[in-house]
């Protein structure tokens, strides 16, 4: 009876201590996201549009532009509760301006609250499961005549 | 109470719809007639309007549905748990290493108890296809100054943000 409660007793100890584990290396290590913003021109002018833009062919299929045009493309890696700013300054009106993204948290059904913030025009948080995506855009944020900027928002990966 | 900015935009945003009667379309126009900033935000409706009737019109056009549910079920499958084998392991070691067994069995069931509610938040993965619109949603959203801003979801469930307003 003995010799069974002291086994007993060491595997509940053993099953604790490796409950801890994974916590212990979560506290110091913190969670990061690693978010794709890109930078993209619309306008109206008849042409061809960027072959690197394939990905987001269909999303943008709807609007009525005629040439979308890849300003630029930035993959950043940002830690839970920490901004990454992001300048803008392919878009010429928006230059001194930014794109910050903030990782709030790690939401219950898995997925990534991200704050975004264009000072001075738009402040929103976002819920994102991997590979989801939001784009930003509009006539508040143009880019030359008869353009307007789109910044599709990707959320590539999560570290746990 | 009616607020005059919020009421010349609704106003701009009904013209730029073709909502308003003949009478008030020609008093509005003359109202913004070389007015900068009700001309641009006539503009921003306007592109709006195109860009939401060209997603409804092309939704009904470009909806493929077939092949749908069997995606959605080999997903499932795919992600199914093999099922238990704890029966035949129990079988396997017989009444002499009752003790172990009772050991064994108490530090498992701490192990469900404590862990699984510890484990839940990293390990629940919503199941979710390509495209589908549940993969993006807005929590809150805010503008500054004169701007504003709109939510739709294109035909492929990509959300945009559309920013009006200079």
């Amino acid at each position: 009876m003995r010799r069974t409660l002291t086994t007993i007793g060491i595997s509940l100890g053993l099953a604790l201590w490796a409950l801890g584990l994974p916590h212990a290396a979560k506290a110091a290590e913190p969670r990061r996201a690693t978010v794709a913003v890109d930078i993209v021109r619309a306008s109206k002018t008849p042409g061809r549009s960027d072959p690197r833009l394939e990905k987001f062919r269909m999303q943008l299929a709807d609007f009525s532009f005629k040439k979308y045009k890849l300003l630029d493309s930035r993959l950043v890696t940002v830690e839970e509760k920490k901004t990454v700013s992001i300048p803008l300054e392919k878009g010429r009106k928006l230059r001194g301006k930014s794109l910050d993204v903030t990782f709030v948290k790690v939401e219950k059904d898995g997925k990534v609250r991200l704050r975004l913030l264009i000072p001075e025009v738009l402040d929103t948080t976002v819920s994102l499961s991997l590979d989801g995506v939001v784009i930003l855009g509009g006539p508040a944020i143009p880019s030359g005549k008869n353009g307007v900027l789109f910044l599709p928002v990707t959320l590539v990966n999560v570290s746990s | 109470m009616s607020h005059p900015i919020r009421d010349i935009d609704e106003r701009l945003s009904a013209y730029a719809d073709g909502e308003l009667s003949p009478e008030e379309a020609e008093d509005l126009r003359r109202a913004i007639e070389g007015d900068p900033v009700a001309e641009a935000i006539l503009r921003d409706h306007r592109a709006l309007s195109e860009a939401l009737r060209l997603t409804l019109e092309e939704v009904g056009e470009e909806a493929d549905l077939s092949g749908f549910a069997d995606a959605v079920m080999a997903r499932i499958e795919a992600e199914r748990p093999a099922p238990a084998k704890a029966r035949r392991w129990f079988e396997w070691r017989g009444r002499k290493r009752a003790p172990i067994f009772a050991a064994a069995a108490a530090a498992l069931a701490t192990l469900v108890v404590v862990a699984v509610p510890l484990f839940e938040e990293e390990s629940a993965r919503p199941m979710l296809l390509a495209g589908d619109p549940a993969d993006a949603s807005i929590v809150s959203m805010s503008t500054f100054g004169g701007h504003g801003a709109t939510v739709f979801k294109t035909s492929e469930g990509t959300t945009i943000i559309y920013v009006t307003g200079n």
